[in-house]
């Protein structure tokens, strides 16, 4: 087992009158001073409103924010009988990371407090969600409670060009591996039960899945991997908070990859055997309400891949079979108007980069930062595609990419079983 | 007299027959050694030809993007340049061992000093062989970053790079191996020296105009980029 500070500090200055709870909603935080008043607030209205009869708890687990967070929790709660606050020591992060440093340190304190409380179900919310409703607790933990799902997942509305990354690699890739369509993996809205939190608390995981801000992949393909009864909860649309970087694409596309094919590469004996994929049940209503529009420069992606192909064709060539390079070769002399990267070609391109993770056919960190041509010409190539599409054609789209990727794992497990066969 | 001259001659003759007395042993141990180095040679040869291509070297150094020893082996192959090299290695140490044998004082210095200088020589190469793989390291970083930034002249800024680091560790086994005495940090120190100030005055004096022309098209695009893209791909 690795070395924690995992045994929660109770922080609470109140004395704490909880000893037990049904349902726990927990609140992860760092330096989130300027969301987690309205998180806080919007998760008490949604218990006293849908769960008022059963007894529950609201765990702020904080790992060291510099900020007024644990104060802004004390006072947008109005009942702190039910508040507990405890502290969690995240690992030490490389200072271009994502997310919540020390995500899965956050989880397993959160987990530990839950189970001592007794409680059947375990609702994480992501403190930096400024779009998060009162429905949203009811649609997480009632799926749970009634109808024993061990996992839900959070489904949110996007506007059809954002979550390109979840779109366009994410969630087919997921999908075609395990067997299971979960539409959104890296979510930060979780609930789990007793049974779900009693498997975590049992891994033996690493530092890395620890101190990863991406935990929450790996808490999902844990949860595929050990047949954990999985729903998602439709819970509308995600607005982000204002503060989160969204410029430096490459060090996110080396995170989430990163974590993704470090989690391919250790359940390969799982995935190697699934065929086909089933769909999860969702929970809420489906509708589309106007997403605010968002404006991408397309041009700007294209010139990236096209500098791209001119630059990095040698260390592509490491990786990427020579089929695969002259049709990106086809793809970089189109004009923009044709620029259509077909999907058989896009899933055996992530196929091909994750058989040289797992190889370290050169530095990793250098790997998947040269996919960032890759992904940006394929962005672009999406994105046009889905310029006058509705909601149905950008679902059907996105399906026909993820029949694509099912399509193309048995190639993956060629490469995979028999690397020498196909050296580029 | 002819009486002396005889024993003058009997005892010339003694010692010459005793020296070559003395020295046929050690002259057939050299030949038995040579010979012993050249069997010795040729059973290790085969036998890391035979390895190296039950492991397919050539193939994992193609795959660990090394091609360039490929390039210049014989017959374009790394296995047969390792077992040529190991080869060659025990004869030349056949021949050392051999030469000390003999126990002359020629023999003796000849071969400490060759000892001293292999020495200094696989220190040296160590240090090139190792400066090398970082100056590609760097190289492909800086690539990647470059090509990342969208900078045009990403191939330019690496290729730079890895020159600067290979040039820098070529001086440091130059002399490690005292060849050119005090003149090959001073000639490295006023090159680099020289590419600094060179860049300073162009950027500085000579260019200051474009590099300020640079800046702001670099800015305008940077605000244009926050204005024009909301796009979060998570």
């Amino acid at each position: 087992m690795p070395e924690l500070d995992a045994i929660p500090q109770n922080t609470s200055p109140d004395p704490v009158a909880v000893e037990s709870a049904e349902i726990v909603v927990a609140l992860p935080t760092h330096n989130n001073e300027g969301t987690i008043t309205e998180v806080a607030q919007t998760v008490e209205a949604g218990l006293t409103k849908y769960f008022s009869s059963r007894k529950y708890a609201l765990i702020h687990c904080d790992g060291g924010s510099q900020d007024k967070t644990s104060q802004c929790v004390r006072e947008a709660v109005r009942d702190r009988s039910y508040l507990l606050q405890i502290k969690y020591s995240p690992p030490q992060i490389p200072p271009t990371a994502h997310g919540l440093p020390g995500q899965g340190s956050a989880f397993r304190c959160i987990f530990q407090q839950a189970q001592k409380l007794g409680a059947k179900v375990c609702l994480v919310v992501d403190s930096d969600t400024a779009s998060v409703r009162p429905e949203w607790i009811d649609l997480f933990v009632r799926p749970v409670l009634e109808k024993d799902l061990d996992f839900v997942t959070s489904y949110y509305d996007r506007h059809k060009y954002e979550a390109t990354l979840t779109k366009g690699i994410v969630y087919p890739l997921v999908r075609a591996l395990y067997g299971k369509r979960i539409i959104q993996p890296i979510g930060g809205d979780f609930a789990f039960s007793q049974r779900s939190m009693d498997h975590y608390l049992k891994q033996d995981v690493g530092n890395c899945e620890l101190a990863d801000p991406h935990a929450d992949l790996w808490i999902t393909i844990q949860a595929l991997c050990n047949n954990l009864r999985i729903g998602q909860a439709f819970v509308g649309p995600k607005l982000r908070n204002p503060k989160e970087p969204s410029g430096d694409i490459s060090g996110l596309l080396a995170a989430v990859l990163g974590a993704l094919f470090l989690q391919v590469e250790k359940t390969a004996g799982v995935w190697q055997k699934v065929r086909g994929s089933e769909v999860v049940p969702l929970f809420g209503s489906r509708e589309h309400p106007n997403a605010e529009p968002v404006t991408v420069n397309v041009k700007r992606m294209m010139d990236a891949y096209r500098l791209g192909y001119q630059t990095l064709q040698e260390i592509w060539g490491l990786v990427l079979p020579p089929a695969t390079l002259l049709d990106l070769k086809k793809l970089a002399s189109r004009p923009e108007e044709q620029l259509r990267f077909a999907d058989e070609a896009w899933a055996r391109v992530i196929y091909d980069f994750a058989q040289g993770y797992r190889l370290r056919i050169i530095g990793r960190d250098h790997l998947l930062r040269a996919l960032t041509p890759l992904y940006l010409g394929w962005c672009a190539s999406f994105i046009l595609e889905l310029e006058n599409a509705d909601p149905q054609e950008v679902e059907a789209r996105l399906e026909k990419l993820c029949l694509a990727y099912e399509a193309q794992k048995p190639y993956f497990i060629s490469r995979w079983r028999w690397p020498d066969r196909f050296n580029p | 007299m002819w009486k002396q001259a005889g024993e003058i001659l009997d005892q010339s003759v003694a010692r010459v027959v005793l020296g070559i007395a003395n020295f046929l042993p050690a002259l057939l141990v050299f030949i038995l050694i040579l010979l012993l180095a050249a069997l010795l040679a040729w059973v290790l040869s085969a036998l890391l030809r035979h390895a190296l291509s039950k492991l397919d070297f050539d193939q994992w150094l193609v795959r660990w993007s090394l091609s360039e020893p490929a390039e210049w082996s014989p017959s374009r192959s790394p296995t047969l340049l390792v077992a040529r090299l190991a080869y060659w290695a025990v004869i030349f140490s056949g021949l050392l061992i051999g030469l000390s044998a003999l126990n002359t004082p020629f023999a003796s210095q000849f071969t400490m000093g060759l000892l001293a200088i292999l020495y200094r020589l696989l220190i040296s190469l160590f240090i090139l062989a190792v400066g090398v793989v970082i100056a590609r390291f760097l190289a492909r970083g800086v690539l990647i970053t470059a090509v990342n930034m969208q900078l045009q002249t990403a191939r330019l800024l690496s290729l730079g790079v890895k020159w600067l680091v290979i040039v820098f560790v070529g001086a440091m086994a130059l002399q490690h191996l005292g060849i050119g005495g005090g003149i090959v940090p001073l000639a490295f120190g006023i090159l680099f020296g020289g590419i600094v100030l060179a860049l300073a005055l162009a950027v500085g004096l000579g260019s200051k105009d474009l590099v300020s022309r640079s800046w702001e098209r670099q800015q305008a695009r940077k605000s244009e980029d926050q204005t024009e893209e909301q796009l979060h791909h998570l």
